[in-house]
């Protein structure tokens, strides 16, 4: 019954997202894969259409009509599931060096804070083009990901990027995405302590909300009110201090996680904590919260954890068995998230690190969602990205076997639309495949200038 | 269905909430009870149930199903407290401003911190864990007991009075000596009681201000075009202190400094809970008797730094005799091992009975964090918080065996030394093991 319907889902949702669209650009069909779109049933003998860098239908083979238009690629042999999302990455991302203030001592009366001018710092402004990054990250399938500045306490905010070689303003999927805040310290001005920074955290938070409410006020009556006085980093904190855009805690220890935790329930923030590689330590707090979790796939203890104070052999089992049971564990407490890069030792080691969190018990479907629709659902772009469904962006990954499977290759990734050609090295029994379609195949992107990716 | 399904769990959870939980009762058979409010108990049982002493006297019988530890030659005392230390934190010290009242040190513990059980190990059940004394204002402590293996927010004791660190001499004035650049203000002995008094004429300011929003916010003449004042997280602190919800805790070495700052509190009107460390309070123990002001020193250490040149092994012992509430502290996560020595020092030096000894680490520390209620004695309604020795505390030759809080065993000596055993037999095994293997 419930198959049936999902069946007639799919069939009626094309219809109308046809009828809904504005342009029509050339289409392209990837036909005869086995589709797996995260978000309904998977498709066997599959047909994709795409167009004008969007998906427009998707179904079996027998049921879906080619546009007569249409560049037909033949996917035989390959599995298509939607691009992977890196939910919290460094990458592409140049950090602008800073010029040192000289620091007033007004008799211990004036405060030194470090991190004042970061709130505003916008990662889009500051990229830098990697062919190199592009390369890597296709190859571990990853085809959007969010750049984040990673200095300060208060780091900046990031973009949501989708990865291929042209201006980074085409790339654009969603800026900015949220303000990143660490629960780090400052060297030699306020704080030097992790004990300051909450301070300073809860302090700018009441700040931004003082301010705020002064500033509407001001703007609302203006005549018999004193104008608040301009705070350009107050400006830069309101819309996420107090006006509900996301906060992105990066959360080292189980502590982290509980100070984040605190902060967004005292303040009501929208917050989503990243990094948590000991989560499963407050899973029931984490549960009783419903925020959004963003879980890294590095595992080295943090310094502060047990698991790096009881000894080296405690640690090399922290790193083999323990952190990295921290997914599935999750998973078993029925809590949902999303996986990331950040906080891996070596970008290399990232299909060792997923394969040993799929050993240790951790769903290979819940591995996919975790790097597909959650986190589009904690960045705000659900409905555009993380699945392969119609009206989505065509951000498609063709792969030689079933994701995280042990010879799983890329070998084709599609961003918005356009396709790129990946190496695969051929297995001893199979051969290479052809391509007979027309659409812009590049083999490598090439690099333009230096503001590409 | 369903619902009758969901009915019967929700009594199942009922059921099994309101029973107490199987660790929290124990029952202790046949020790040598000192309760230190009053005299020692020879062969005497102590039964805990729920966590808290039910019953103290001789041939207590058993419930069913209770833990039974048999104390036949032990000494029991009540667990050990430590009125001053800085162990299961992530931070110390706000160093790098002179007045950091905002600090909150419930925002870096770490359950953990190794030196947690080191601690148990020395029958240490509850701790003072401070902000560091860098700053003439630190920040706010928390009191703690030793739950190893629990999660931090289950070891805070609600109980406790609220305390903010400050602190006087020498380490506020060269907090940052070894800083690169310019040095920070105060740099004097004059810096740092005009700074203090300065903040708190500030947070006088501060509550003015506050109350005269308050009383417009409920008087008829109310417009909305009246801005609250900015909430200011260590002014409000600072504030809490005014309004008596918290105590001073005062770094002091000097005698000077420290009648200085008496005067202060008394001109400013704040309460101290305890001065730290004052090596000299033996020149000033008429003034703080008179005042009920406590003191928490190390037992015979001193002349580590200039500020600390005059102390003496007997200040315990002088000061309990004109009647000031002493307590011996650790401020060392390695020290904490070895708080019944420290305590026992003040028999030799100054002639402290054996009891009187024993209360400087236990029920004398209690009644200056404001848990005496509950803890610091061995007492029938009180929390079943124990350490367990094999001699008399206050001998040299004493160990700790056992550490119990809310009766659950947080430390056992001989299960530990059993693990251990196990651990190095199956590590030798496996070397064993290794060794044939190459061999061949």
């Amino acid at each position: 019954m419930k198959k049936q319907t999902i069946i007639i889902l799919i069939f009626l949702i094309p219809a109308f997202a046809v009828s809904l669209k504005a342009e029509t650009g050339p289409a392209f069909a990837i036909i005869k894969c086995r589709i797996h779109p995260v978000v309904g049933a998977v498709v066997e003998d599959g047909c994709i259409v795409l167009r004008d860098g969007l998906i427009e239908t998707l179904g079996p083979r027998t049921k879906v009509k080619v546009p007569a238009d249409a560049s037909v690629f033949d996917a035989s042999g390959l599995f298509a599931y939607p691009g992977l999302i890196d939910a919290l990455s460094s990458d592409f991302f140049s950090q602008p060096k800073e010029e040192s203030e000289p620091s007033p001592n007004a008799g211990g009366l004036q405060r030194r804070i470090d991190d004042g001018k970061h709130p505003g710092l916008s990662a889009f402004e500051n990229l830098k083009a990697s062919k190199n990054t592009v390369k890597q990250r296709y190859k571990d399938g990853f085809t959007s990901i969010l750049v984040a500045p990673q200095k300060g306490i208060f780091a900046g905010q990031s973009v949501l990027l989708n990865i291929y070689e042209k201006n980074f303003e085409q790339l654009v999927v969603k800026n900015p995405v949220a303000l990143h805040v660490s629960f780090i310290t400052a060297s030699g001005v306020y704080p030097s302590s992790v004990m300051g920074t909450m301070a300073l955290l809860r302090q700018s938070i009441l700040d931004a909300r003082h301010y705020s409410m002064h500033k509407s006020l001001y703007e609302k009556k203006g005549r018999n009110i004193k104008r608040p006085e301009y705070d350009p980093f107050l400006e830069k904190l309101v819309p996420y201090a107090v006006e509900g855009k996301r906060i992105f805690f990066n959360c080292q220890d189980l502590e982290d996680i509980k100070r984040a935790l605190r902060l967004i329930k005292e303040y009501n923030i929208n917050g989503v904590i990243c990094g948590a590689v000991e989560a499963w330590r407050v899973a029931g707090m984490l549960k009783e919260s419903g925020v959004p979790l963003i879980v890294s796939v590095g595992f080295t203890p943090p310094r502060t954890s047990k698991y790096a104070l009881q000894g080296e052999k405690m640690k090399e089992k922290a790193e083999k068995e323990i952190l990295p049971a921290n997914p599935a564990r999750l998973y078993k407490e029925g809590i949902s998230f999303a996986l990331t890069s950040y906080g891996l030792k070596k970008k290399s080691e990232l299909k060792k690190n997923v394969k040993l969190a799929i050993e240790a018990g951790l769903p290979k479907e819940e591995a996919i969602r975790a790097w597909t629709i959650h986190p589009a659902r904690y960045i705000g772009v659900e409905s555009v990205l993380g699945s392969i469904e119609p009206g989505k962006i065509a951000n498609i990954i063709l792969v030689t076997e079933e994701l995280f499977e042990k010879d799983c290759q890329i070998a084709r990734v599609y961003v918005d639309g356009i396709a790129i050609e990946m190496e695969v090295k051929p297995k001893k029994t199979s051969e290479k495949k052809e391509t007979k379609d027309r659409t812009p195949v590049r083999k490598q992107p090439v690099k333009e200038n230096n503001q590409n990716v | 269905m369903c619902k009758y399904f969901r009915l019967g769990l929700g009594i199942i959870l009922l059921l099994l909430i309101s029973l107490p939980s199987p660790g929290r009762d124990l029952l202790l058979k046949n020790g040598t009870v000192l309760p230190v409010t009053r005299g020692t108990l020879n062969h005497c049982d102590i039964l805990i149930l729920n966590g808290i002493i039910a019953k103290i006297g001789p041939n207590i019988e058993p419930p069913e199903g209770i833990k039974v530890v048999d104390a036949s030659g032990k000494y029991i005392i009540p667990g050990i407290i430590d009125s001053h230390t800085h162990i299961a934190l992530t931070g110390t010290n706000e160093s790098s401003e002179p007045i950091t009242p905002e600090i909150d040190m419930r925002d870096v513990l770490n359950a953990d911190d190794p030196s947690i059980y080191t601690a148990l190990t020395g029958g240490v059940t509850m701790v003072h864990t401070m902000h560091g004394s860098a700053n003439p204002i630190g920040g706010e402590n928390i009191v703690l007991k030793l739950k190893w293996g629990k999660s931090s927010e289950e070891m805070i004791v609600h109980e406790a009075f609220r305390t903010l660190k400050f602190a006087l001499g020498e380490n506020p004035k060269q907090a940052n000596r070894m800083v690169m650049g310019e040095q920070r203000y105060p740099q004097s002995r004059m810096g740092v009681i005009a700074i203090i008094r300065r903040e708190f004429l500030k947070a006088k300011d501060y509550l003015k201000d506050w109350e005269r929003y308050n009383r417009l916010k409920t008087s008829k003449k109310f417009s909305s075009n009246i801005i609250p004042p900015r909430k200011d997280l260590g002014m409000e602190q600072l504030a809490d202190m005014l309004r008596g919800k918290m105590l001073a805790r005062c770094h002091t070495y000097r005698a000077d400094e420290t009648l200085e700052f008496l005067a202060l509190s008394k001109e400013i009107g704040f309460k101290i809970a305890c001065f730290e460390h004052v090596s000299e309070a033996f020149k000033i123990a008429k003034e703080l008797a008179e005042d009920k002001i406590g003191i928490s020193i190390f037992a015979d250490s001193w002349a580590y730094k200039m500020e600390a040149s005059e102390g003496i092994a007997y200040n315990a012992a002088f000061c309990i005799q004109k009647g000031v509430l002493v307590s011996i502290n650790s401020d060392s996560w390695e020290r904490i091992r070895r708080l019944f020595n420290e305590a026992a020092k003040s028999m030799k030096y100054g002639g402290l009975s054996e009891n009187e000894c024993l209360k400087l680490i236990t029920y004398n520390p209690a009644v200056q964090l404001g848990v005496d209620k509950i803890v610091g004695s061995l007492e029938e309604g009180k929390h079943g918080d124990i350490a367990v020795f094999n001699e008399h505390p206050m001998s040299a030759y004493t160990r700790c065996d056992m550490t119990i809080i809310e009766g659950d065993i947080y430390f056992d000596r001989n299960e530990y030394l059993k693990e251990r055993e196990e651990k190095t037999a199956t590590k030798d095994k496996e070397k064993k093991d290794k060794g044939d293997t190459n061999e061949d």
